[in-house]
């Protein structure tokens, strides 16, 4: 009856900014960015990231309410430069840093399949199941996902 | 043999192992926060961190199979290790049937308990090629497949009369996955003509019936993400622990060997013979401490107080996840690089947000100095 949509999750509401940043009226270079949409994943990821800054004093988050879907981040700098700068500049590294991530990942997986494991032989019924032809049939191979960007 | 033989840690050494290990106490686990941070310890230097990174950083694939699969990331910060695991249980997208509609439905079971049941059975499709349906968009081919079932419990004529055994007496006493038929829409029979979609295994037991009772609907199966519902998610699960590491101060020899042995998971540490100062005696050898299930059990004894400690490797992070036994929708490096696609996107959404936000102050500057 009351119960929120369950699209609401992820969805961000019609007119509803993403981001809001709230500059602290007490702390100089203090603000405080409202994410709308997002939890500890990103929450958690862009604190670890700020901390690495050395002009970062201060950075935290949190999420207020289970069933409200934002994260508050509080971040305080030095005077040589702004939060929303280190912020952005936390997430640019992020990026480059999973893509890197990413490219060991591909680059190791291509090194797993080049190295001929033997598989353990399995007893027929484990290997299909109620003679149902094996999921692998009906894969092109190479299918990999690499490369393919998400849209999300 | 290059082993610590002296007893007392220098300061430095033990300033080092905070950082870079979580300590196993007897009763606890101490520095288990990350403190890679600047100004953190008093000889901090200014760190390129994204070099640093990329100088650390190592995956390794320790077992590759389709649907299951264990890999080391070395050198990440549990930030990122656990960023990646809750992507890859609550928003990697896949296909599951979420709207059913029941014609009849005689079966003991409830419509909506049945739907339920329905919505958890893996699909094989690759979400990849299907779109997300909105609320209030209508069903098309590029984002809803269509499965119908349409079954019936009869007695079996051919069953003796004294047969008790449902299996014999009945005819489609159970309903199976296999029950589900897909009805191709649109082009969806052109598409996928080289892997018509289907449940992922076809003997999962979705209702048992008795003769006389029906079942026909038909269900919808949508994109989705594991945050929305369990039934999304690629993963049986995902789920990574931290590489255990077993330091020996000193041998541990003779009958306390074997007994050390015992202290942990079989296959960690061996007992083996050699010369030791000039004794041939049996001592203990750790040989794969990935396999501990770090119990603690050595701890507990006081003739090993001082001989052993017990850590785990802060940035060697044991990944594993599998969807062999629940899913098996897609293969395991798909759903792990799926994964990093979508934080980098989750980033780069924030980014631009952010970079809306830069704008806008700029602009609202301009127009005060205009005014």
């Amino acid at each position: 009856m009351n119960a929120p949509d369950r699209f609401d999750l992820f969805y961000l509401p019609p007119g509803a900014k993403k981001m809001t940043i709230t500059p602290d009226p007490k702390v100089e270079n203090g603000a405080t960015f409202e994410i709308l949409r997002e939890d500890h994943t990103m929450g958690n990821l862009i604190r670890y990231k700020l901390l690495e800054e050395p002009q970062v004093i201060f950075a935290g988050y949190r999420v207020p309410h289970p069933l409200e879907h934002n994260v508050i981040l509080k971040v305080q700098t030095t005077n040589d430069t702004k939060p929303d700068m280190m912020v952005a500049k936390a997430l640019n590294d992020l990026i480059t840093e999973v893509g890197y991530l990413k490219q060991k990942f591909v680059e190791e997986l291509g090194r797993a399949r080049a190295l001929v494991i033997p598989r353990e032989q399995k007893p027929m019924e484990e290997q299909t199941p109620l003679g149902i032809p094996s999921a692998r049939d009906n894969i092109p191979i190479g299918n990999t996902g690499v490369g393919v960007d998400m849209d999300f | 043999m290059s082993r610590k033989t002296s007893k007392s840690q220098s300061n430095a050494e033990r300033l080092e192992q905070l950082r870079t290990r979580v300590v196993i106490e007897k009763e606890g686990v101490g520095s288990t926060s990350s403190s890679e941070f600047p100004y953190h310890s008093s000889n901090h230097q200014d760190i390129d961190y994204i070099k640093e990174f990329m100088k650390k950083f190592n995956v390794k694939i320790i077992r590759k199979e389709q649907y299951d699969m264990e890999f080391d990331l070395i050198g990440v910060d549990a930030a990122i290790a656990n960023a990646l695991r809750r992507i890859m249980i609550a928003e990697v997208p896949t296909m599951a049937i979420e709207k059913v509609y029941v014609y009849n439905n005689t079966s003991i079971v409830q419509d909506e308990v049945l739907a339920h049941r329905l919505g958890l059975l893996p699909i094989k499709a690759d979400p990849d090629r299907f779109h997300f349906k909105h609320a209030n968009e209508p069903p098309t081919d590029m984002n809803t497949i269509v499965f119908k079932i349409e079954h019936e419990c009869t007695f079996n004529p051919k069953a003796r009369d004294d047969e008790t055994d449902p299996q014999k007496l009945y005819l489609g006493n159970n309903l199976l996955s296999e029950s589900l038929i897909w009805v191709p829409k649109g082009d969806q029979e052109e598409q996928y003509a080289s892997c018509p979609l289907r449940p992922v295994h076809n003997d999962i037991l979705i209702v048992q019936m008795r003769p006389g009772q029906k079942i026909k609907l038909e269900a919808h199966c949508e994109k989705g993400i594991g945050k929305d519902h369990a039934k999304w998610s690629p993963v049986a699960t995902a789920s990574y622990r931290l590489m255990p590491e077993i330091i020996l101060k000193q041998e541990i020899t003779g009958d306390l060997a074997d007994k050390f042995a015992a202290c942990f998971t079989k296959g960690v540490v061996e007992v083996e013979e050699g010369y030791i100062e000039g004794q041939y005696v049996k001592y203990a050898k750790v040989v794969n401490p990935r396999i501990d299930m770090v119990s603690r059990e050595a701890l507990r004894h006081k003739e090993f107080e001082d001989k052993v400690q017990l850590t785990r490797i802060r940035d060697h992070f044991i990944c594993t996840h599998s969807d062999n036994h629940s899913t098996g929708i897609m293969d395991s490096e798909k759903i792990f690089l799926d994964s990093v696609h979508i934080l980098q996107a989750k980033c780069r959404r924030l980014l631009t947000a952010l970079e809306h936000k830069l704008r806008e102050k700029e602009r609202n500057r301009e127009q005060m100095d205009l005014s």
